[in-house]
């Protein structure tokens, strides 16, 4: 009898069931959202980004939905601060899954600061948000910035001993800025974050979101996700985690084969109107199609489209 | 399916055909959709997005093939500047969120509704006069020029459904509150019982029949996104939202989360 293909992984030294676990910013910063998103069925957890001090965010609307299938967003990294991460890695303890604090500040020492807090909690990794497109002096500024990002890894990985993955955005200089993240001690990436964008109501004549700009998500992102992780595979051979647009088991699998060992699924959780099951519905696709193709697990065709 | 999901999640253009004061302290927001249709069931709510102000999520007071019709009271500014939209204005609604909780076929229903919370009360009893569902009312309010005439606004059929008006200024229909009329009807003849209003009314109401099994509340707070991503709307203690899996629960599943955000 042929074996089921493994869609066993690791990606920066975190052990994964299987490749599939949330984006940061879907819920993620209570124990009764950790409760709900490990009931999806996720490998691990990847809480909201999580900044020393609460943040008050932005006044709704903050999230729409738009007719292209996208979805655009400007929280504006809300969160309680960082006094919530101890009963979320209680929770995840709880439930026996890897856990991965999303890590935000505005100075290099706000990122250390709830990092070692991660640390000291028990946390499996720490993921740095470097590339929030709308919330000012905390996100993209840092990601597009190959110098910012490598002092923020640097400081980071030199007081903490859990892995830090660095989650990059799209910007004219994000092959370097993963160079220099790596350079800087970084065991993997997450690419990429939400892509600045707007929407305009054409009858009241104005933009929607309160902040008016926003971030995309969603499918209309994928494409562009995919050719982030491609070319940075290309150059680095580094641990990734492919994140964009993610809908339908062949999104992952196009990740993977583009060089991604995990990918994070945000947007299509929502969609899904079969939420406790289309992880699982994804993962036996992906075991059919390595069947059918003839390999016996999923770390057998991370980056094999390089090959061209 | 998947469409069916975005549909609901999009901000949608409407134009405000009516828009006034409907007691003391309700008003009237009618409006249409300019491009869209919307299927509606009775505690489904919209977010209701006034341009550039705010975003306020609203239950659906009555919907009927062209319009949606939503009650609400002034509480800040977002509600305050919707007050003062002129028919004609465009606005934009997100929706309809939430689950629907509808009758079956011959069934009792008792609806405890404090002040505004009457505001999902008429498109139920719609959906009861259709399903042969009997539905007696309790609206307690404070005073009584909060009070309107619930069948007249919709042109609700007077069959299969009572009112019992309460008040706390005692000026018209019983004295006293929702609550202390409840003390006084025979919860076994019903095979629902919901109630709708501020959350201590409720925290109450769940108290008082806390050993039932078919008693729920329609919580209204908290809301932000509406679409189950920003988890604004945690109930505390289970990992459920409000925007996707309510706003009707059990009181078996919100007490705790009424304790704790009351104290
Ligand atoms: C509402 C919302 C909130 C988000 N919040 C965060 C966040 O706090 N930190 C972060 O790193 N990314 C955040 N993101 C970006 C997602 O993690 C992800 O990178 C992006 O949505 C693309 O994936 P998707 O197409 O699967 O949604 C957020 C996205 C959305 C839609
Ligand atoms: S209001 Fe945002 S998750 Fe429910």
């Amino acid at each position: 009898m042929d074996q089921e293909p493994s869609l066993r992984t690791s990606v920066a030294g975190i052990e994964l069931l299987h490749p599939i676990m949330n984006a940061s910013g879907f819920l993620g910063y209570s124990k009764e959202h950790i409760r709900r998103l490990a009931s999806y069925g996720f490998s691990a957890i990847v809480t909201k980004t999580i900044t020393p001090y609460p943040k008050k965010g932005y006044d709704p609307p903050i999230i729409i939905a738009l007719s292209n299938g996208g979805l655009l967003n400007a929280v504006g990294l809300e969160n309680p601060g960082k006094e919530c991460i101890n009963e979320m890695v209680e929770e995840a303890k709880k439930l026996g899954i890897p856990i991965i604090i999303s890590v935000g500040g505005a100075t290099e020492e706000e990122f250390a600061e709830v990092a070692e807090e991660a640390e000291l909690r028990g946390a499996t990794a720490i993921e740095l948000n470097l590339s929030c497109p709308h919330a000012k002096g905390y996100g993209i500024e840092i990601g597009m910035d190959p110098q910012k990002v490598f002092s923020v890894v640097k400081n980071v990985a030199s007081v903490t001993k859990i892995p830090v993955i660095a989650k990059l955005g799209l910007s004219d200089k994000v092959l370097e800025s993963a160079g220099k993240a790596l350079e800087a001690g970084a065991s993997g990436l997450t690419l990429i974050n939400t892509i600045k964008a707007m929407a305009i109501d054409i009858y009241s004549l104005k933009p929607i979101l309160t902040n008016v700009f926003g971030g995309l998500s969603g499918p209309p992102i994928h494409p562009i996700a995919v050719r982030v992780v491609y070319e940075v595979y290309r150059e680095y051979k580094a641990d990734i985690i492919g994140c964009g647009g993610v809908t339908k088991w062949e999104d992952v699998a196009e990740f993977v084969v583009a060089g991604a060992r995990a990918v994070e699924v945000g947007t299509a959780i929502i969609f899904s109107t079969t939420q406790h099951k289309f992880v699982e519905e994804m993962l036996d696709s992906l075991r059919n199609w390595l069947k059918m193709l003839g390999f016996k697990g999923i770390e057998e065709v991370v980056g094999i489209a390089q090959k061209i | 399916m998947l469409e069916s999901t975005r549909l609901r999640y999009i901000v949608k253009p409407a134009r405000v055909i009516e828009n006034k004061p409907i007691s003391g302290s309700m008003h009237i927001l009618r409006i249409e959709l300019i491009r869209h249709s919307v299927e509606v069931e009775p505690f489904n709510f919209f977010n209701i997005w006034v341009p550039r102000v705010d975003e306020i999520p609203l239950s659906i007071a009555y919907a009927d093939s062209k319009s949606l019709f939503f009650i609400y009271r002034i509480r800040g500014v977002g509600t305050k500047t919707l007050s003062q939209l002129k028919p004609g204005e465009f606005i934009g609604v997100k929706g309809p969120l939430g689950k629907g909780f509808k009758p079956l076929n011959n069934r009792r229903w008792l609806i405890v509704a404090g002040g505004v919370g009457i505001a999902p009360v008429p498109f139920l009893l719609s959906f009861a006069i259709k399903t042969n569902t009997k539905i007696d009312v309790i609206w307690g309010v404070k005073k009584s020029d909060e009070f309107f005439d619930l069948s007249n606004v919709f042109g609700l059929k007077q069959r299969g459904w009572r009112l019992i008006k309460v008040s706390e200024d005692c000026q018209d229909g019983l004295c006293g509150t929702a609550l202390s009329v409840l003390n006084s009807v025979s919860i076994n003849d019903y095979d629902v019982v919901l109630a709708i209003g501020p959350q201590q009314m409720l925290l109450s109401f769940c108290r008082m029949l806390k050993d039932r099994e078919n008693v729920y509340v329609s919580l209204e707070n908290m809301v932000k996104c509406g679409i189950g991503v920003c988890g604004s709307c945690y109930l505390k203690g289970s990992h459920k939202l409000l925007c996707i899996d309510g706003p009707v629960f059990k009181c078996s599943e919100v007490v705790d989360h009424l304790e704790s955000s009351i104290s």
